[in-house]
């Protein structure tokens, strides 16, 4: 990941401890303004955990935070004007309006009282939840308690949002929703993180990803950066498979290889460089006796990528550790 | 307005429970004006009671471990509301209604002793005040105390210790509110020798309390919402329980300071029992305290320390102090060491007790611990002593449980080869919780 020029999110060597287990083990990134991170990472991984950090919910037993300059360690009250959070399993006020839910969450984190209507019923249109204001939350659907939740965490206009498993439980319309809606507040200069195991949608609106395992960063990236310095390239070859196979091996531009046994002759290959690299080694395959029919850069999505990152670091970080107590 | 008021306001305060509060409590008036008009005053009183000092504290609780439960409490602590705000919003808002029926209570009392000296009415009514705000703040404390054990381990905490809080409010409420009903206590209390008028000094005394109650509220407060702070207002607290008492001690004589400090010191070896078995004990927040002073940060240190371990070593220097200061006359007929010395082994014996406690919720954070502590203290301090005795080894049980007053500094020493040796369990206990982590493969899993 190229340093940011001017992070809104920093975290620095995080370290968060259970009885016996280490949720996060110095764990450091930043992250840019107006960023949707994808934060993944398997089941345990310390996702949750470091969110609750980031949002000033709980105290790492050490490392620093710091979002939009505040220390959040230190001033985890001050840290929640520029940050809305979305808990994985969160509660509404259950007997209230959906208007009264609204504002008091304003109010509680500073709108002034005479700001109050305005930003209500902007907010409640912003997230199609105009025509239930007075309606209480308690009778409303899973879908729209998700959104009143959501309104709740974005109605004070923080400047970063951190979201536990948003999606978790919504239908597939309202999961495209969902992401139309991280849009939106990405367009209007919010700043996302965003914790999911539905990579799938998470690619629709992420820019940038990032890896936890065992508690542990394995990878932090731009999403859409890799294919120039680091791309899988699909071969179809028409001579032998293996003696193809054995010259992408040795090559140094080739970092590995992989044959589809659903698919004869087809290989996959991760190649280091840009363009004129890729087209070096198609010339020296051609020139080596390999028959290639097809060569074509696969642009990497979210699940393979990060299918990918985990399989890099398999051998190297041990199963269970990171993983928070139930 | 406080948005936590006014959100406690919007579901409490409704226009149902506005008529119909009053309208039940005339109706009752009324029928008991008709079968026995004597005892409505006296009703009026114990519906007050029970209205603000019962309903009110649970109301107070329910104000925490209701969010808890609803998963409501993560919005609260996401607010950029400061801890203040949010201690007096829920203990208005959480109490509207007992109050709003207490005050009721209270005119129907006003209007059926219409014959009593205002100034009398008053004091009936500002001790039932205070105790209910005391019993509130209690119950608002002991809630937010018991928070982090709710959210780790889904349990219901607190209700024993708000049962045994509201046991020792009602009847002194009732000391003040009914004195006549009492006999005739006297009429004056010395304190530090000077004499002073008891009523008034009982309900001073009632109004400290509550705020003192209040102010554990707000520190409280303060903890869960994670800003940072150091145990002085528990230490206050203790300081203020020892001046108190000293001097209320029927004989106060010189050296007070003496007895300042060796009160304060058993009033704080008390104290740290409380903290012990009240806190959460989450053996991270030791590794906090080793982490802040290996990275030489004492204040850091100071507000990751559990309050229990700070009260004990508080009491430690006011015992040595005691201690060191010499023997107290006025209590030297019963006790032939000084009272610091007593005050110095008792403070071990909390150490060794408390240890014992840490040591046992390490190895398992269940509620068994507590009991475990408890039965490992009668055991010590009655059991094995009694056993040992009968049996014809006097010398033995007196290693066991050494007698504190007859000779405090030989208890004294034995009470820290105890106290070392429950650190030293704890310490291994502690080790065995909190492995050291610094490789993904020397992590348990």
């Amino acid at each position: 990941m190229p340093p940011i020029p001017s992070p809104i999110v920093e975290a620095d060597h995080l370290v968060y401890e259970y009885p016996g287990l280490r949720a996060l083990d110095d764990v450091s990134f930043r992250i840019g303004a107006g960023d949707i991170t994808a934060l993944v990472g398997p089941n345990g991984a310390g996702k949750t955990t470091l969110l609750r950090c980031l949002a000033g919910m709980d105290r790492p037993l050490s490392g620093d935070i710091r979002i939009a300059g505040i220390d959040v360690v230190d001033e985890p009250r001050r840290s929640h004007r520029a940050v809305g959070y979305l808990s994985d399993f969160f509660g509404l006020y259950a007997d209230l309006s959906v208007r009264r839910c609204l504002a008091y969450v304003a109010a509680a984190n500073g709108v002034a009282d005479d700001a109050l209507d305005a930003l209500v019923e902007s907010t409640a249109h912003d997230l199609g939840l105009g025509a239930r204001l007075e309606q209480r939350a308690g009778e409303l659907s899973r879908g729209l308690r998700q959104r009143v939740a959501i309104a709740q965490a974005v109605i004070h206009a923080p400047r970063v949002i951190l979201l536990d498993e948003p999606a978790a439980g919504l239908d597939p319309e309202a999961r495209y929703q969902l992401g139309e809606l991280f849009l939106a507040l990405r367009a209007r200069g919010m700043t996302l993180v965003i914790s999911s195991h539905i990579l799938a949608e998470l690619e629709t609106y992420s820019s940038d990803m990032l890896i936890l395992r065992a508690g542990r960063l394995v990878e932090h990236r731009r999403l859409g950066a890799a294919p120039e310095a680091l791309a899988w390239v699909e071969l179809h070859v028409t001579s032998s498979l293996h003696a193809a196979r054995s010259a992408l091996t040795a090559h140094t531009a080739v970092s590995a290889v992989e044959t589809d046994d659903t698919r004869p002759g087809w290989l996959r290959c991760q190649v280091h460089g840009d363009a004129d690299a890729r087209a070096a080694l198609l010339g020296e395959l051609v020139a080596g006796g390999v028959g290639v029919a097809h060569f074509a850069v696969v642009r990497e999505d979210l699940q393979q990528s990060y299918l990918h990152s985990l399989a890099r670091t398999r051998d190297t970080a041990a199963p269970g550790a990171g993983e928070e107590p139930a | 307005m406080n948005p936590e008021f006014r959100r406690l306001l919007w579901l409490e305060a409704t226009p149902q429970r506005l008529w119909l509060i009053p309208a039940a409590l005339l109706g009752a008036t009324l029928v008991l004006d008709r079968a026995l008009p004597a005892a409505i005053p006296t009703a009026a009183l114990l519906a007050f009671a029970a209205l603000t000092i019962v309903w009110g504290a649970r109301q107070a609780r329910a104000a925490i471990v209701d969010e808890l439960r609803a998963h409501t409490w993560d919005i609260q602590r996401m607010s950029a509301l400061s801890a203040w705000p949010m201690t007096w919003g829920k203990l208005a808002g959480a109490t509207l209604m007992p109050w709003y029926a207490g005050l009721v209570c209270l005119g129907v009392h006003a209007v059926y002793r219409a014959e009593r000296e205002p100034a009398e009415l008053a004091t009936t009514a500002l001790a039932l005040v205070f105790a209910a705000l005391l019993a509130q703040a209690l119950a608002l404390t002991t809630a937010l105390v018991g928070a982090p054990r709710e959210r780790a381990q889904h349990r219901r905490l607190g209700t024993p210790l708000l049962l045994l809080l509201l046991a020792l409010v009602v009847p002194t409420t009732f000391g003040l509110a009914l004195p006549d009903s009492l006999g005739a206590p006297p009429a004056t209390i010395a304190w530090y020798g000077w004499q002073v008028a008891r009523m008034p000094f009982l309900l001073a005394l009632l109004a400290l309390f509550a705020g003192w109650a209040v102010l554990g509220a707000y520190r409280s407060m303060c903890i869960e919402l994670q800003i940072r702070t150091t145990p002085w207002a528990w230490l206050a607290f203790v300081s203020f329980l020892a001046l108190l008492v000293t001097g209320l001690a029927p004989a106060p004589s010189p050296p007070v300071l003496t007895g300042l400090c060796s009160s304060a010191a058993l009033y704080a070896a008390l104290l740290a029992y409380v903290a012990g078995f009240a806190f959460a004990r989450d053996p991270v927040q030791y590794r906090r305290v080793l982490q802040a002073l290996a990275e030489r940060r004492p204040r850091r240190a100071l507000e990751a320390l559990p309050l229990w371990l700070s009260t004990v070593l508080f009491a430690f220097g006011l015992a040595l102090a005691a201690a060191l200061l010499g023997a107290d006359p006025a209590i030297s007929n019963e006790r032939p060491d000084n009272l610091g010395g007593v005050a110095l082994a008792v403070v071990l014996m909390a150490l060794r007790d408390l240890a014992l406690l840490a040591c046992f919720s390490f190895r398992d954070p269940s509620r068994r611990a507590e009991l475990a502590t408890l039965v490992t203290i009668a055991m010590l301090n009655r059991v094995l002593p009694a056993a040992l005795a009968f049996l014809g080894f006097d010398g033995l049980a007196g290693l066991v449980h050494p007698p504190l007053y007859e000779a405090p500094l030989t208890a004294c020493a034995i009470l820290l080869a105890h106290a070392v040796v429950a650190c030293v369990l704890a310490g291994a206990a502690w080790r065995q919780a909190m492995p050291v982590l610094n490789s993904p493969g020397d992590r348990r899993s």
